[in-house]
């Protein structure tokens, strides 16, 4: 064979990209490779734990909050420690991370136009009525969420394990 | 020293601070009457009167930029007693003079109220809105 021209001969051993998805029909539907723009999606969501740090209502809580819950939520974020007389502390992230965990767990309060509050400990309380007008009130813990529920006489606190539990039981009282 | 009782005839005040009243919503927290550790401070209105009391209110407790006392809940005495011994589990309250040297009409309730119990007590209170503050 000349060599000058054997390059030009079909190689047998070349792989085609049909051959390739005859090859491996399996990897090349598993590890499909992500296109950029779904890339700079991906990117996106994973800068939200940053603007949680920086105390910011999600859209969902805001959505369900309305105006006026932003606009109280926001004079919390700016009430320094001791901000009653001599107590009441400084509002507290973990607390505002547990609420908004809560909160997106239960869109439909939306309707009941729920109140936030901020206590002397510094977490976050939301307050609403339900389809028959009785109060709830929740205050949210870095540990526990304590709750007041009129309608079921239930006056205590869940662990953050249990809250899915308890969203789960107002969405009845909602309903 | 154990310290003098209010008279169930009076009527006392509780300050309400802006993070506790959604004036908008018309909705009012337990924080009002809940307390953490510390006794509840409320004040006497047979010392001092309302606007007095506005007034070392505002000056005492508006230690937040933005968050001030938007009004304060009177109740009777004998009534918020009434209310803690109905409720379940029943409670017997007390409110004991404990004058300040800047509010001479200071009295505090020294048993631990829940959450429960500070939404009944809420419902009865008469609320004072402050015009001064322009809410």
């Amino acid at each position: 064979m000349n060599l000058q021209t054997s390059f030009l001969q079909p190689n047998p051993f070349r792989l085609t990209t049909s051959s390739y998805e005859d090859v491996f029909p399996r990897k090349r539907s598993r590890y499909t490779p992500i296109p950029s723009q779904q890339r700079i999606f991906l990117m996106a969501q994973s800068v939200e734990p940053k603007q949680k740090e920086n105390l910011s209502l999600s859209s969902d809580a805001i959505k369900i909050l309305g105006e006026n819950g932003k606009r109280r939520f926001n004079e919390f974020k700016l009430y320094p420690d001791c901000w009653f007389g001599g107590g009441g502390n400084k509002i507290s992230k973990y607390s505002v991370e547990v609420f908004e965990r809560f909160i997106k767990k239960l869109p439909e309060l939306k309707k009941f136009h729920p109140s936030i509050f901020l206590t002397l400990d510094g977490n976050i309380s939301l307050g609403f009525e339900d389809k028959n007008h009785k109060s709830i009130e929740i205050e949210f813990y870095s540990g526990k969420v304590e709750y007041f529920i009129e309608s079921l006489d239930e006056d205590t606190s869940v662990g953050l394990a249990d809250t899915f539990a308890l969203a789960k039981k107002i969405k009845k009282l909602l309903q | 020293m154990s310290r003098q009782e209010v008279s169930s005839e009076e009527n006392i005040v509780r300050a309400i601070h802006s993070a506790w009243w959604d004036i908008q919503e018309n909705r009012k927290n337990a924080s009002i009457f809940k307390n953490r550790n510390d006794d509840i401070s409320v004040s006497r209105l047979s010392i001092l009167s309302l606007a007095e009391l506005f007034q070392i209110f505002h000056e005492e407790l508006d230690t937040s930029p933005n968050g001030v006392i938007v009004g304060a809940g009177e109740i009777n005495v004998g009534r918020l007693k009434e209310i803690a011994e109905n409720y379940s589990p029943s409670l017997q309250l007390s409110v004991e003079e404990a004058p300040l040297p800047k509010n001479s009409a200071h009295a505090e309730i020294p048993q631990k109220v829940s959450r429960g119990l500070a939404n009944s007590i809420i419902r009865e209170l008469k609320f004072h809105v402050d015009t001064e503050v322009g809410t």
